[in-house]
Parts: structure tokens; C-alpha cells; sequence
């Protein structure tokens, strides 16, 4: 068995772009950083830039996912509800009503070590404002603690604040706290004094010069004119993928480094 | 005379700790990087919430030439008188006509002259000021009679928000910079028509806490929903954390920008 694991976290797959940017890299990544787990956010990857199919889910993990991970934009293609009802490889906010589809914690294998991974949704400035996600993650710590000392948490929140506050409440008791939701990578990924992993958000794969993936101008206009936009996904290239990679001690669970990553890319990706 | 002005901007200096921070670091950052002048928002220097014309000069003699802000700007009342008299602390250009203080000001840097702009969000925001859009368009369309060199401090909350002002304004002005979340982004860039963008620069304070106050309080106001009194933490280790904005003096077009993130373990 290795005396470390090494998990590879994306942040949002923004549609068809972030698709085949993950189908381009991951093997490569995977090789450069010696990973042996991937999570990605997957809740952005559906054509318009927002929801999944399970179809999409097939792609991901037949390019190597473990888990996916999502938030707010999970219900937004009906046709991923029956595939949550069946399936625990596609996680939603566990901290939406127990009577949505689907589950917000799941658990996986690892070079013989089992992985629990928690995806939360934030209520500072997110729609809809669900219940607490602090006190769901205590109750859900407590059951995966019983499996597992090996504990993952996307956290799908706006606020740096609420971010920080839940992996400071978290501190010690997981693996690993992620932030998603932002599409922009921070500067903070750190170890916390208690041992946990920390980043304030992942970023995205999409396409760099653009606003979250989608096409800019659409959302100037939106701003400048109050009417709204409809922003398109945006495929050209310079592309950029953002992450992090996290060390694990297997045994006790604790996070023996954090690093974020940029992957840039300038070659057009085919068929889009 | 020297055609590329280095330019220090810093996020959300935080209370005591913050002004501390950055009176340790600012004498090695400036050699370091070799700066020209130095920008920092110092809406939260107060308490961490605020400032007052006294600390306005604590930073001025340790060499900031401008001071910007954001929704903080008037929790301090001694500061509005302040802004009436003087320039050189900015508030949100984007804030009602009546208030006191501007958004633009310009100081000299190496013989030229360098507009500094400060706006704020509308997204996510404790107050609603007018569109920041096309309060910039104004404003950018003023400053470029004087100077093509033009620095955007943008105090918001998304960055859905803050890529679009940039987008908007890239190639027309030097540099945005967004402010207020605390945490600093890792997407320092040149945007295609030049113009140097980072979505936050984070702040200089405590740096295990809860983005520069003590982390219990704000813990227990997310698990009971009741009202906290904020206090600056004031714990080891620190942060300070902004970018160097390298500029082509004569074109005012950014030739680079690049994150400082300095960890300071020795207690203040």
C-alpha cells in the first residue's frame, strides 16, 4: 500500500470546453503529479454551461473520476434526477432537502483505502438558501468518521467568509475543505493548523479570456442594461484548468500538503 | 527620466494588525521590487472597520500615495471632513453625488501623472450605489485628457462582476484590481488589449482567521444566525498580500503583473 495518497480536486467543467479539456489532460496530469484519486466539479459541465447529464458522468469517469462533486446548478438538466435516485458517483449539496434526489455524501476506494467525499452548498449570497450546511457537515463527519479518516468536502459557497468559517469548524476533523462556486482559483491554498487542506476556491477548466466560462461581452451588457444575458459558453483558446493536488496521509487522514495548480493551454480544441 | 513605473497596489489592510503589517514590510517591498509608489485600500485600518485621517497619515509617512476604499469608507464619521479637504483618500466613484469624498484622483509618479479609480459592486453588496460600469466609462473618459496611465480599484463581491468591468474597460485603462473578499486570486493577468487584471487582491492581517477577524465569532453568527461584534484577530502567522504592476510610462499599457504574498510568522 503507498504511504501517501495524492488526490487531484478540480474546480468547475464549464460545458463542452471543460469537457474536452479534462478528456485532453487528466491522463497527463495524472502522471506529472502521481495522483491516485480525481474529483471534479461537474455541475457547469452540461453543453449550455450549466447542469450534467448522466451521459456526462459516463465521460468523466471513463477519463478516470473517481467522484463528482456539484451545487447549485445540479437540478438544471431533469435528466441527471433518476440518475442521482440509482447512483452514489455523482454527489449533490448534502445540505438540500433529504427529500431531493440523490445523496451529498459518497465513498470510494483507493489503492485499498476508502475516501469519503462531502459536497455542502453555502447560504451567504446563494439561491436557494438551503439549510445550515455547518451543522450538516458535523452530522455527516460523524458518520464518515465511522468508515473512514479519509474525508474530502466541496463546499459550493460565494462568501471567502462562510468558505473559511466552515473549514475552520472543520478543522481537524477532515481531510481536506475546497471552495467552488467562484470559477476563480485563490492564492490561499494552505494547510490549516489542525491538519486540514484548505483552498478558498478551485477556478474552473474553460476558457481563460471570458467571464466564468461564459462569453464576456453578453455579461458587460448584462450589467450595463439590467435586462439580463444569456452568455454562451465560450471554446476559444487560451484555456485554462485550475485545481488542486492534495497529499494524504492514508493511516490518519491527514493532509500532508496542498498545492494549486494552472494548466494553460493554447492549442484549439477540436469539435466543439 | 525612467519609462516603467513599478507600482505596489494591497488589498484590505486590517485593522491594527494590517497597519502593522504593512509598516514591517513595506521599507523590504519596496527595495525588493524596486516600487515607484504604493496604493493600498485601507477601508477595514481602522478597527477593521473604517479609517480616520490619523491613520490616513501613519500610511502616508510610511510612503502610500493613494488610499482607497469601498462600503467601509464612512463607518468612521472623523473621515468625512477628510475627504472633503483632500484627494488623496478615495471613496466609491460609483456612490451618490452627495456624498462626501470623490472616486478619481491623480498623483505624480517619477514626472507622470497617474490617475488611481475606485469603484463598488452592486452584486452581493451591503449597499446599492449607481452602475459601475458606466461610471467608469465616464470617468476613464476624463482621466485619458491627462494621463494614459490609470489604475481601477474595484471593491466587490463576484467575480462575475469584477471580469466584467475589466473586460470592459481592458485596453483603456492600466490595471483593475478587485478588493473585498480578503482572499487574494491566483489569476493575476495581462487581459488581451493590455490592460493588467486580478480579481482580488487579498488583505494584509491575520492569516488563520476569519478574513482578518477572529474566526470564533463569526463561527457561532453561521451556526445561530445571531448578530456578532467583529474584532480584528491579531495572531501569527500574517499575510500581505497585493500585486507589482509594471507600466510602460509614456503608453500607460501594463508589461506585467505579478502576486505578492508574503507569510510573516513573528509576532507583531
Amino acid at each position: 500500500m503507498p504511504q501517501v495518497l495524492r488526490v487531484l480536486m478540480l474546480g468547475d467543467s464549464i460545458g463542452k470546453t471543460g469537457r474536452a479539456l479534462f478528456a485532453r489532460h487528466i491522463q497527463s496530469l495524472k502522471a506529472e503529479y502521481k495522483v491516485n484519486a480525481v474529483i471534479v466539479n461537474g455541475e457547469n459541465s452540461g453543453d449550455t454551461g450549466v447542469g450534467i447529464t448522466p451521459e456526462i458522468v459516463a465521460f468523466f469517469k471513463s477519463h478516470g473520476a473517481d467522484v463528482i462533486t456539484s451545487g447549485n446548478h445540479i437540478w438544471d438538466d431533469a435528466s441527471i434526477l433518476p440518475y442521482l435516485e440509482k447512483n452514489t458517483d455523482l454527489i449533490r449539496p448534502a445540505n438540500f432537502p433529504a427529500s431531493c434526489p440523490g445523496v451529498g455524501m459518497s465513498f470510494f476506494t483507493c489503492e485499498g483505502f476508502q475516501i469519503a467525499v462531502i459536497n455542502l452548498m453555502g447560504r451567504v449570497f446563494m439561491q436557494p438558501v438551503l439549510d445550515c450546511p455547518f451543522m450538516e457537515a458535523e452530522k455527516l463527519c460523524k458518520k464518515a468518521t465511522e468508515i473512514t479518516p479519509l474525508i474530502l468536502v466541496d463546499f459550493h459557497a460565494e462568501a471567502t467568509s462562510e468558505k473559511l468559517g466552515l473549514a475552520y469548524f472543520l478543522e481537524g476533523k477532515v481531510t481536506a475543505v475546497v471552495g467552488t462556486h467562484t470559477h476563480t482559483l485563490t492564492n490561499d491554498a494552505r494547510i490549516l493548523p489542525r491538519g486540514t487542506a484548505y483552498i478558498t476556491d478551485l477556478g474552473m477548466s474553460g476558457s481563460l479570456h471570458s467571464t466564468l466560462g461564459f462569453d464576456a461581452p453578453s455579461f458587460v451588457q448584462g450589467f450595463i442594461t439590467a435586462m439580463g444575458s444569456n452568455p454562451q459558453v465560450v471554446t476559444n483558446p487560451p484555456y485554462i484548468m485550475t485545481g488542486v493536488i492534495i497529499t494524504i496521509d492514508p493511516l490518519t487522514g491527514k493532509a500532508v500538503a496542498i498545492e494549486n495548480f494552472v494548466k494553460h493551454d493554447d492549442q484549439p480544441l477540436e469539435g466543439l | 527620466m525612467s519609462t516603467i513605473l513599478r507600482i505596489l497596489m494591497l488589498g484590505d489592510l486590517v485593522g491594527k494588525t494590517g497597519r502593522d503589517m504593512f509598516a514591517r514590510h513595506i521599507p523590504a517591498l519596496r527595495a525588493d521590487y524596486s516600487l515607484d509608489a504604493v496604493i493600498v485600500n485601507g477601508e477595514n485600518c481602522a478597527d477593521g472597520k473604517g479609517i480616520t485621517p490619523h491613520i490616513v497619515k501613519f500610511l502616508q509617512d510610511r510612503g502610500v500615495d493613494i488610499i482607497t476604499s469601498g462600503n467601509h469608507i464612512y463607518d468612521k464619521k472623523e473621515i468625512l471632513p477628510y475627504l472633503d479637504e483632500h484627494d488623496t483618500v478615495l471613496r466609491p466613484a460609483n456612490y451618490p453625488d452627495a456624498c462626501p469624498g470623490k472616486g478619481m484622483t491623480f498623483f505624480t509618479c517619477k514626472g507622470f501623472q497617474v490617475a488611481v479609480m475606485n469603484f463598488m459592486g452592486r452584486l452581493y453588496m451591503p449597499s446599492h450605489p449607481n452602475c459601475p460600469f458606466l461610471k467608469a466609462l465616464e470617468l476613464v473618459e476624463k482621466a485619458q485628457k491627462i494621463t494614459p496611465i490609470m489604475l481601477v480599484d474595484f471593491h466587490a463581491e463576484t467575480t462575475a462582476e469584477k471580469i466584467a468591468l475589466a473586460t470592459l474597460l481592458d485596453g483603456k485603462v492600466t490595471a483593475v484590481v478587485g478588493t473585498h473578499t480578503h482572499v487574494q486570486t491566483a489569476d493575476a493577468q495581462i487581459l488581451p488589449k493590455g490592460t493588467a487584471y486580478i480579481s482580488d487582491l487579498g488583505m494584509s492581517g491575520s492569516l488563520n482567521s476569519m478574513i482578518g477577524a477572529k474566526k470564533e465569532q463569526i463561527i457561532h453568527r453561521f451556526l445561530t444566525q445571531m448578530p456578532v461584534r467583529h474584532e480584528v484577530a491579531t495572531d501569527a502567522p500574517y499575510v500581505l498580500s497585493g500585486v507589482v504592476i509594471s507600466i510602460d510610462a509614456f503608453s500607460g499599457k501594463a508589461l506585467s503583473i505579478e502576486t505578492v504574498y508574503v507569510v510573516d510568522s513573528e509576532t507583531l
